[in-house]
């Protein structure tokens, strides 16, 4: 256990030096929480009555969305690991006592860590002074604060277990190009990233909610504004934990069959 | 520790390989012995040899692969616990972090007790004079100074057999023979079997004590140097020569 703790906290070192990049990724990350403001308080203005979900509680759905931007976004892969397996690095990791799909694990959620912690606490601490209902607004009571930690960190988990399905089918493809186009456009638009899930019409909701990618950002964002009731929060926490259990159960399958079968490129 | 002397613990292990992906293994004993060289021939699978013998990466398609009584890729874990591999043209140290750190990485990974961790770094750190170099990031170091820590990467574990794949490419000539000065020495002291394997002949004849030469599937000629200079003072030539007979060399 020790060997993959120290691997997480190498690369989360390794994470929080590139500061700069976290600025820029702030800015950003301000830029683009505005704009998707701005869009929403135009629909709002139209028939506010016509949404499932308050103004208020959609601000503070794209402010933590943006604020733990790097937890969920799918298109923020380790490059490194891809690189590993193109250029053939890799045959050094599998030189070691170390178990690759456990040990990817935990460089990617490091990397990804890493990258919330610094960009994190600014983009907060500005949404919660900015008006209402412009702002982060606070949570809907103590009890969701704290479902909301646990499915955050869920959410996070499921996240990274899903990446790893696109490391380790890089094994097969060889180049990560085609995947990473097609899970990363699809895992956005799935998981909520684009819009919130409760914004689809019912039927595709009802459908989506059932995906494992409604189990990343979704529900976490959704239960800190309160708009789940108990019924909802329960199947969501437990649809979380089951979709945790089989797509990391599935990537360490098709792990094992990729070791198996590794052929070395070049000389 | 294997030595010259205990004869009891047989490294067996070859292979050879006409494509990538058909890997042929004939078994054969390879008795002990402080440093066996294989030259360099892209088309004969001496690639393949390393990887499957040193750690497992490959699976061969038939026959058997036993290194000190373990099967690689079989026994992936347990086996690179005693091996150490340096690959002369990847680097296994983080790029952007100071040298130290990488290897207190490996010395997590390979569970090394403090005080074995210390004496290995302390001692390889005097013998491949890395004193400084331990502090700065991978990416400003030069090659030779990048392989030297490298070398000292895969030693700190203390590893039974060592696997050297190409490490003296690229050096300059002080690193080269700083890089084979320490492999002897690691190799009398400590009585490491070193396996290397390379295409700069002067690095066979300043280390080799055994020489395999493998050419599609089949072991061309397992000898030492003297096998190889009968047939001229020239190893290359030499080599060209036992490969071209063979109708391998392209």
């Amino acid at each position: 256990m020790k060997k993959y703790f120290s691997f997480f906290r190498l690369r989360f070192l390794l994470g929080l030096q590139y500061r700069v990049a976290a600025l820029a990724g702030i800015a950003t990350q301000f830029a683009w929480g505005f704009m998707e403001i701005m869009i929403f308080a135009a629909f709002y203005r139209a028939d506010a009555d016509a949404f499932p979900m308050s103004f208020s509680a959609t601000s503070s759905y794209l402010w933590l969305q943006q604020a733990f931007l790097a937890l969920f976004a799918a298109w923020m892969m380790d490059n490194e690991i891809f690189d590993s397996i193109i250029n053939g690095g890799i045959a050094y990791e599998l030189c070691r006592p170390v178990d690759i799909y456990n040990m990817w694990f935990c460089r990617n959620a490091a990397n990804r860590l890493a990258r919330a912690v610094l960009r994190c606490l600014p983009i907060l601490l500005v949404a919660v002074f900015l008006p209402k209902p412009y702002g982060l607004a606070a949570p809907a009571s103590a009890g969701h604060f704290l479902l909301f930690l646990v499915t955050l960190a869920l959410g996070f988990v499921v996240t990274v277990s899903f990446c790893m399905l696109i490391y380790v089918m890089t094994f097969f493809t060889i180049s990560p190009q085609g995947l990473r186009i097609l899970f990363t456009s699809a895992l956005e638009f799935l998981a909520g990233g684009v819009i919130p899930l409760p914004f689809f019409p019912d039927n595709v909701r009802r459908f989506l909610e059932l995906l494992p990618f409604a189990a990343m950002q979704n529900v976490a964002l959704r239960i800190y504004s309160g708009s789940m009731n108990r019924p909802e929060m329960l199947k969501a926490v437990t649809l979380q934990l089951f979709w945790l259990a089989a797509v990391t159960a599935a990537g360490k399958m098709l792990c094992r069959m990729a070791v198996r079968r590794v052929v070395v490129q070049g000389g | 520790m294997i030595s010259e002397k205990s004869t009891t613990t047989p490294i067996c292990a070859c292979i050879s390989s006409l494509r990538r992906k058909e890997v042929i293994i004939r078994k054969r004993r390879f008795s002990p012995s402080p440093a066996a060289s294989l030259p360099y021939d892209k088309y004969t699978g001496r690639k393949c040899l390393c990887q499957c013998a040193r750690s497992g990466i490959l699976t061969p398609d038939s026959g058997t692969v036993l290194v000190d009584g373990r099967t690689p890729h079989r026994d992936r874990i347990a086996h690179v616990k005693e091996i150490g591999v340096v690959f002369g043209q990847r680097s296994q140290l983080w790029w952007d972090v100071p040298v130290i750190d990488s290897f207190e990485l490996l010395k997590d990974i390979y569970t090394i007790p403090d005080n074995i961790y210390k004496k290995n770094l302390e001692e390889l750190t005097g013998l491949l004079n890395l004193g400084e170099l331990l502090r700065s990031p991978t990416r400003q170091l030069s090659l030779g100074q990048r392989m030297r820590c490298e070398i000292a990467a895969s030693l700190l574990h203390s590893p039974r057999i060592l696997f050297l794949d190409e490490p003296t490419i690229g050096l300059d000539a002080i690193s080269k023979l700083a890089v084979r000065d320490f492999i002897l020495r690691q190799n009398q002291l400590h009585g490491t079997t070193v396996i290397l394997t390379t295409h700069d002949m002067q690095d066979i004849e300043a280390l080799a004590s055994r020489i395999i030469l493998i050419g599609k599937g089949h072991i061309l000629m397992d000898g030492t140097l003297e096998d190889i200079r009968r047939g001229g003072e020239n190893i290359d030539e030499t080599v060209a020569e036992l490969y071209r007979s063979y109708d391998i060399a392209n």
